[in-house]
């Protein structure tokens, strides 16, 4: 009997030890960590609170729904008539997933969050007899997309189209890509996806930018007064440098060339020589003054283009650098804004993708007007940079961007990557007097920059400019 | 000898006035977690409270019926209750008899309800135990008399888990070691057969679950859109979101379908948002008293068979509530327990009532125990004399301070029933028998004389002013 009364008294002792570990767990819930706890990702309450207001509706510059609401029974659902086509630039919205693209980046305007500003509309949400969201009106141009899509097919790349006068992003395609209608269903295989489906890899994606690099060491060079296009430099086949060598593209000797040619012909050598000149700082100097290092302010997710610090380089690696090689990783969009800042006239314009907000009725409440970025460069210096981009396709490694009557001007890329192919690289714009659009390709692994990558930008200036002329 | 009495009664009332508090709590907050959902799916906000109603009347007149019941006559129902519970979880498995939803068949439909024998299965397996430990209380050194006993366990284990209910098997699997462990089997043995049973239990939750959710998801894809990672998370917000005084009854916005079995399962993560830590902390100690006063219960308790047959029924509630607000709060895996008397579910609700009325039971046999021992002609009260006695002694054990405060605080009572005694009592006997106990047997004085039920005036008087 006393033996029962001791374990009874034991089974008690569990007891309270279980309910004080219950207090104090739930004390550190409810009274500590409870803020933290509501902003979980998880409380999609919102989302699903969300999922009763009409959405806004996604335009494009010419007129093309790329997202609206559907109503189905009570509750509103997300349909992207334009299928993957926009995927990367629209996101996606799903009271599973979350929200991506300009589905997040815009949701206060598209779910009409931002329009709640007095009592009354928030006693009206409550009610549910809720405004519609915000339409978002796009400067991206559908029959130019799907055009870039095709040019780009099914190959793993990316490419960006830009009016460098204003910034208005015209295109932006990305492959691999998804569908947005069929998230849901298909979110493991997109998700999984070993080449990275949900990568905008126009913004996102970061690569060696090899030779198109390029425009940024002469932009460094011209600037600082030391060279000019006739400036000239032995072009061997190999470049001994600290220990090391820097060699041309197809190990090719060029002899005695000016910086000109070297710049048409894309002649490593040469570079590296100009790189070295210069030092790795004013190299890191002008890549910075171009925004890489640094974030580009822009309505979707990008991902930060990046050269090393110039201490943590030597001789060899600013050589390598200066052709493009080595540790720099630029992102599509970042090469684009690059080749605008050569089309504008040394300045860069802050590329933006929405033109305005507005309610059902048409008040605009948000607008956006063209706006400059950054001015990495002279107009002296970015009218050289154009005649010397010009010649790369009159002459060039760029032959194969020509449009029979439209002054085309670019730098080609061959970026090499330790296995499988070289990243294909074309960064370009036209007309050269009155630079209309610039276009930045990458085809990753597709080979050299002027047959692969040239090919496609030229169909995209022809089309463009075919249709405005 | 009367205190005894007075002090059982004590628990008597504060026990059913406890279930009251947790059955009426339980009742508002069903009404408030189910309006929702009972609206969305009958059109009938009150939908799910009625059946509720329905059941809290049924409960209560099994309390009120095993409250009357003598612990000797339950322990005769034992074999009869387990035989029974054994039958209908056939029953259940027949495709003809019981009520097969998507895959688990759990349920007897009788009239327009469905009864749950693995529930009933609960209260029958307590009693089983409490009856067999009892019986072969002499011999439980030996690991060869659990043979029978586990064989009757594994078979009423596998044929809840084959229905499937993995929330009634732990249940059930807690309570039964609970007991074996204070029945007084071999401490050795009662650590093996634990660890062998949490093994067990974590290798079939572990094999089981992925099984077990889908055949949640199929039976209702809405009610576990994204798995019980989502329900948990959800239950963590909707505490987050309480803080600390709550959102305000009826205001919870984690209800509208983002948790999942919000009135049933996940009630308490509701009461944490509505009511906040307060109200939680609020819930927590109603579980801890009840905890305390059935221990109490039990503690007192002079039966062998009754002794066990509390505690069993106490942990089994009370490891329930624990099980039930350690996987809502996240701190253990989701196994699908209720929260007893608190949870909507009939079947639930009625067994756990009747364990109630039984532990009322023994609170009345304690005291019934206690009077029918004073029975006898030496065992009335002189105060005076007495209080004497008492007060030497008493200052010695300060547990007597505390019991005589609360005599003090009901005079009414005590006058009351001592003058019920008195009336057949002869003054001279009572002393002899105070004297008797004061100086012999230990263990008896321990046990019962040791409860001061008439303290000296002078004592009371004092917790009076201190009062």
């Amino acid at each position: 009997m006393i033996r029962l009364n001791k374990r009874i008294a034991r089974l008690g002792i569990v007891f309270i030890t279980a309910f004080i570990l219950l207090i104090v767990n739930l004390t550190y819930m409810q009274f500590i960590a409870s803020a933290k706890l509501t902003a979980k990702p998880e409380n999609i309450r919102p989302v699903l609170y969300e999922r009763r207001i009409e959405r806004g509706t996604i335009i494009s510059a010419d007129g093309k729904v790329l997202a609206t609401s559907r109503k189905q029974d009570d509750s509103y659902t997300r349909v992207y008539p334009e299928g993957e086509l926009a995927a990367h630039i629209t996101g996606f919205y799903s009271s599973r997933y979350g929200r991506a693209g300009l589905e997040l980046t815009y949701d206060d305007y598209l779910s009409g969050q931002s329009k709640v500003s007095s009592p009354d509309d928030y006693m009206k949400r409550l009610l549910g007899e809720e405004e519609p969201g915000n339409d978002l009106t796009l400067t991206l141009d559908m029959n130019l997309q799907s055009i870039a899509s095709k040019a780009l097919g099914l190959r793993k790349g990316a490419i960006v189209v830009l009016d460098p006068k204003t910034g208005a992003v015209l295109a932006l395609v990305g492959w691999p890509r998804f569908d947005p209608n069929t998230l849901d269903d298909k979110w493991k295989s997109i998700a999984e996806n070993p080449e990275g489906a949900l990568l905008n890899r126009a913004t996102q994606g970061r690569f060696t930018p090899g030779s198109s690099f390029k425009i940024v060491t002469a932009a460094a060079a011209i600037e600082s007064g030391a060279v000019t296009p006739a400036t000239v430099y032995e072009a061997p086949a190999q470049l001994k440098i600290y220990g090391g060598k820097v060699s041309n593209y197809g190990n090719k000797g060029f002899g005695r060339i000016s910086f000109e040619e070297a710049f048409i012909k894309s002649v490593n050598t040469v570079f590296a020589q100009v790189g070295k000149n210069l030092g790795g700082q004013k190299l890191v100097d002008a890549s910075e003054a171009f925004g890489i290092n640094g974030e580009i302010p822009f309505d979707l997710p990008t991902a930060k283009s990046s050269v090393p610090e110039a201490s943590e380089m030597d001789d060899l690696e600013v050589a390598w650098m200066a052709v493009g090689q080595g540790r720099a990783a630029v992102s599509p969009l970042m090469m684009a804004l690059v080749g605008a800042a050569v089309a504008n006239d040394g300045e860069i314009m802050q590329p933006y993708l929405v033109v305005k907000a507005s309610e059902r009725d048409g008040t605009a409440v948000f607008a956006r007007e063209p706006r400059p970025w950054l001015c990495p460069i002279s107009k002296n210096t970015a009218a050289v940079l154009k005649s010397l981009m010009e010649q790369v396709v009159a002459k060039g490694t760029g032959k194969s961007a020509q449009i029979p009557g439209v002054r085309v001007a670019g730098k080609t890329g061959t970026a090499e990557v330790g296995k499988g192919e070289p990243h294909a690289w074309f960064v370009g714009f036209a007309p050269v007097d009155n630079p209309e659009v610039i276009v930045a390709v990458i085809v990753e692994n597709g080979g050299t920059g002027g047959s692969t990558a040239a090919p496609i930008a030229k169909q995209i200036i022809a089309a463009l400019l075919g249709k405005n002329h | 000898m009367v205190r005894g009495k007075i002090k059982d009664r004590h628990i008597y009332y504060r026990l059913f006035g406890l279930i009251f508090v947790m059955v009426l709590f339980g009742l508002i907050m069903v009404l408030s977690a189910s309006s929702a959902r009972a609206f969305d799916s009958t059109g009938d906000s009150y939908y799910y409270i009625k059946r509720q109603l329905i059941s809290v009347a049924i409960g209560s007149v099994a309390l009120l019926f095993f409250s009357q019941i003598p612990v000797r006559s339950l322990q005769k129902l034992a074999l009869p209750a387990i035989i029974a519970a054994i039958l209908m979880l056939f029953t259940v498995l027949i495709p003809e008899l019981g009520k097969t939803t998507g895959g688990a068949s759990r349920w007897i439909p009788i009239g327009g309800f469905r009864i749950q024998p693995s529930e009933f299965a609960k209260l029958a397996v307590i009693l089983y135990t409490a009856d067999f430990l009892t019986k072969r209380r002499k011999f439980l050194g030996d690991f060869k008399e659990i043979y029978p006993y586990s064989a009757v366990m594994i078979l009423i284990i596998l044929l809840v888990m084959k229905q499937p209910d993995m929330g009634t098997t732990l249940a059930i699997c807690m309570a039964a070691f609970v007991m074996i462990f204070i029945g007084g089997f071999n401490l050795g043995y009662v650590i093996g057969i634990g660890t062998a049973g949490l093994i067990t239990g974590a290798y079939l939750i572990y094999s089981a679950s992925y099984r077990l959710e889908r055949i949640t998801a199929f039976l209702n894809p809405m009610a576990d859109p994204l798995g019980k990672r989502w329900q948990i998370m959800q239950s963590l917000i909707a505490f987050g979101s309480g803080g600390l005084f709550g959102v305000g009854l009826g205001m919870s916005k984690q209800k509208y379908f983002y948790l999942p079995a919000a009135h049933t399962d996940f009630i308490f993560a509701i009461i944490g948002e509505e009511l906040g830590l307060l109200g939680a902390l609020f819930t927590i100690s109603l579980f801890a008293f009840f905890a305390y006063y059935g221990i109490r219960v039990s503690f007192r308790c002079k039966d062998h068979f009754g002794r066990l047959l509390g505690a069993g029924l106490t942990s089994m509630i009370v490891l329930q509530a624990l099980v039930n607000m350690g996987a809502v709060t996240a701190m253990l895996p989701i196994t699908g327990i209720p929260m007893p008397f608190i949870s909507y579910g009939g079947s639930s609700l009625i067994i756990n009532l009747a364990s109630a009325g039984i532990l009322l039971s023994i609170a009345v046999e304690n005291r019934r125990e206690a009077s029918s021992r004073r029975r006898g002609p030496k065992l009335f009260l002189v105060q005076d004399e007495k209080a004497k006695n008492r007060e030497t002694t008493g200052k010695k054990r300060g547990i007597r301070r505390g019991l005589s405060k609360r005599l003090a605080r009901s005079p009414n009572t005590r006058s009351k029933t001592s003058s019920k005694k008195s009336s057949t009592g002869t003054t001279k006997s009572k002393v002899r028998r105070v004297k008797a106990s004061a100086s012999g047997d230990k263990r008896r004085r321990n046990s019962r004389t040791r409860v001061p039920g008439s303290s000296s005036r002078r004592s009371s008087s004092k917790n009076k002013r201190r009062s």
